[in-house]
């Protein structure tokens, strides 16, 4: 009896560490995307406030003895008074920031590269790259390191520049073009409810510039037959209108609310993206309205 | 036009210095960057800003004054479109064979006010793609009196201005697993009148969701200043590339591009582009890129882009087929679906007009138009 007894405890502790261990597992996967997508927004949020700086031309193709210009805009944002200071140097590729030689034949220069800046203002600096017959043939990658300060900057960036002998390297100017997605291409939910997804821009070589998000409902999927959005459904994307940096993620929290008086249905939705200087972009969202 | 002409001949009066009245100028003609009747003379690359309180300022190329004026004191002419203007809204331009007008982003630094912007101004080239004239409107104009230096609009200050990049594209991204990608299109019409450096690519290609690294098999035009097509394979990432050798093509020959995952081994991408048996072949080096998490396109693309002369015709992908593998056996594979999106590159619209990404049928059509 006492046997059993000890055996049936056993299982039930065994049970018992089990169930917790699932519970745990579960509630983890199912709290991880929201905590992710937290992060994101802060991310985001950060993003809009903080000093920023950004390349305007990140792909540039000169041959032999040409000289190309860029530009990087800085913004203060409320930060400032401080010096600025910027570096620019060659690496090994995008994202990467140990410098390595020169190569004969390719120089660079940025003016100013040092200054007083105030708050609430853009300032542009003048990047200046120049080739002479010594250059080989290639893919350069250039790292522009800049700081302000005191003041946290996001800013650092990176330009890459191929050198034409005759051959062209089909594919990879667009290698890191600006792109964004839907995180839920379908939503499904009762009258009176109200669910969320996200929208991230990654911008890879796209920026300074303004983005803009804009919502219309549409007979159907890459129809363009535009109608009114029926009273009862709400949808709301937040931020909707901002300025964007190079090779950053933005994340955007769509909101979608039903009214109790919503009639059931399909509503499908165009999500239009406009990229200032580099993208215009849509995609479709399908609100399932079922009880 | 011919209305418009014909009001300002109507006017029928000499090229005369304006009247200055507390440092405005009176100006009772059209603007011209010819010393020409009926006409009154700006320095040629002029920029015409108009301000919201009825303020034109003529400026010149280095942002110094040439002329302020009150629209609310100068004649007013009808336009082609009926619209009564102050002559100061008009230039006559004698639009020469060759010159272009665009609308595109326009900044110039000023003498009195700093930078101006204008992302919608117009501005008119001469045939050797020189500035005529430029419009400017304050609408949405933001001053920003701190910008360190000179930063005049880059169309105006790269010289030979040119654009290089993906030109448009459709695309579906972050696709969780493909093993192969077929496509297959015509060769379009030439570029009509391209310059010499200027160079084409299309292609359907795969690269990581993190960039940096394509393969594709490529549709080229003028590779090696040949002035010709020719059909290679390519892999490439920002520090090296590989091709096959080239097949040459001919306008309205059918290519199709493939892209298969061998997934044995070392996995790696081989890309190979047909004409009929003829082809050219690559293989990607093993881990280069997998086959899970991919961005898949049909591109445009363009090198030494000046203007619509120098981008081919419209191409159609069409018949394009996506498969898996399963158990990574290329003869036990599966369809997936893919579906497309657009992607128009807004730069390239301040050279070339008529672009368009056109979703034609689902999964398996999309042309990419120009305006050729």
């Amino acid at each position: 009896m006492n046997k059993t007894k000890k055996y049936l405890t056993g299982v039930i502790v065994i049970l018992a560490i089990s169930m917790t261990m699932f519970a745990t597992y579960f509630y983890t996967e199912r709290t991880k995307k929201p905590n992710e997508m937290e992060r994101e927004l802060a991310h985001t949020k950060k993003l809009l406030e903080v000093p920023v700086g950004s390349i305007t031309d990140h792909f540039l193709v000169l041959r032999s003895e040409e000289m190309r210009e860029t530009y990087y805009m800085f913004y203060t944002r409320n930060s400032g008074p401080e010096k600025v200071n910027y570096t620019i140097y060659r690496v090994r590729g995008v994202y990467e920031k140990e410098e390595i030689p020169m190569p004969d034949g390719l120089t660079v220069s940025i003016e100013p590269s040092e200054f007083v800046a105030e708050p609430h203002k853009k300032y542009t600096s003048k990047i200046t790259i120049k080739t002479n017959s010594k250059l080989e043939s290639g893919i350069y990658t250039l790292y522009l390191h800049a700081s302000f300060g005191k003041y946290e900057l996001l800013g650092d960036d990176w330009i890459r520049i191929e050198v034409l002998d005759d051959y062209s390297i089909p594919g990879i100017s667009g290698v890191y073009s600006p792109w964004g997605q839907l995180h839920d291409n379908s939503i499904t939910l009762k009258p009176g409810e109200t669910k969320e997804t996200y929208y991230t821009l990654h911008t890879g070589e796209g920026g300074p510039g303004n983005v803009t998000y804009t919502l219309f409902r549409v007979r159907k999927e890459y129809g363009e037959d535009r109608l009114p959005i029926p009273k009862g459904l709400t949808v709301t994307i937040e931020p909707n209108k901002f300025l964007a940096r190079s090779h950053e993620d933005y994340t955007s929290k769509l909101t979608i609310k039903t009214s109790s008086e919503l009639l059931q249905g399909k509503y499908v939705l165009s999500f239009n993206v406009y990229f200032e200087n580099e993208m215009k972009g849509e995609e479709w969202i399908i609100i399932n309205v079922e009880s | 036009m011919m209305a418009a002409i014909a009001v300002i001949i109507s006017l029928l009066i000499v090229n005369v210095p304006a009247e200055e009245k507390e440092n405005f100028s009176v100006v009772k003609y059209p603007f011209s960057a010819k010393k020409t009747m009926n006409t009154y003379y700006i320095p040629e690359g002029s920029i015409i800003y108009h301000y919201n309180d009825g303020v034109t300022t003529v400026y010149n190329k280095e942002g110094k004054i040439v002329l302020k004026t009150k629209d609310s004191e100068t004649p007013k002419i009808l336009t082609p479109l009926g619209i009564e203007m102050p002559v100061t809204y008009c230039f006559q331009g004698n639009m020469e064979r060759g010159s272009k007008v665009v609308y595109g982003s326009f900044r110039i630094h000023t003498e009195d006010k700093g930078v101006l912007i204008d992302d919608k101004a117009l501005i008119e080239y001469k045939p050797d793609d020189s500035i005529l004239y430029v419009r400017m409107h304050e609408r949405g104009w933001k001053p920003e009196p701190n910008i360190v230096i000179d930063h005049r609009d880059q169309i105006a200050q790269k010289g030979t201005r040119s654009f290089s990049g993906w030109i448009e594209r459709s695309q579906d991204l972050d696709v969780s697993l493909i093993d192969e990608f077929n496509a297959y299109w015509r060769v379009p019409l030439s570029p009509p009148s391209p310059h010499y450096n200027s160079v084409n690519f299309l292609f359907n290609g795969i690269q990581p969701i993190s960039g940096g690294k394509i393969v594709q098999p490529v549709l080229e035009w003028n590779q090696l200043q040949s002035h010709r097509w020719t059909a290679r394979a390519w892999w490439a990432s920002t520090t090296e590339s590989r091709c096959g050798d080239p097949i040459n093509v001919y306008f309205w020959d059918i290519v199709k591009g493939c892209l298969e995952y061998d997934g044995y081994g070392q996995p790696r991408w081989q890309v190979t582009i047909w004409k009929g048996s003829n082809y050219s072949y690559v293989e990607a080096p093993a881990g280069f890129i997998g086959d899970s998490h991919v961005d898949v396109f049909t591109v445009l693309e363009g090198k030494y882009i000046q203007n619509d002369n120098d981008v081919p015709g419209d191409a159609t992908f069409y018949n394009m087929t996506f498969y898996k593998y399963i158990g990574g056996n290329p003869s036990n594979k599966r369809p997936i679906t893919i579906i497309w999106g657009k992607w128009i590159n807004q730069s390239a619209k301040n050279y070339l007009t008529g672009l368009d990404v056109k979703i034609l049928s689902q999964p398996d059509k999309v042309k990419l138009c120009t305006a050729n």
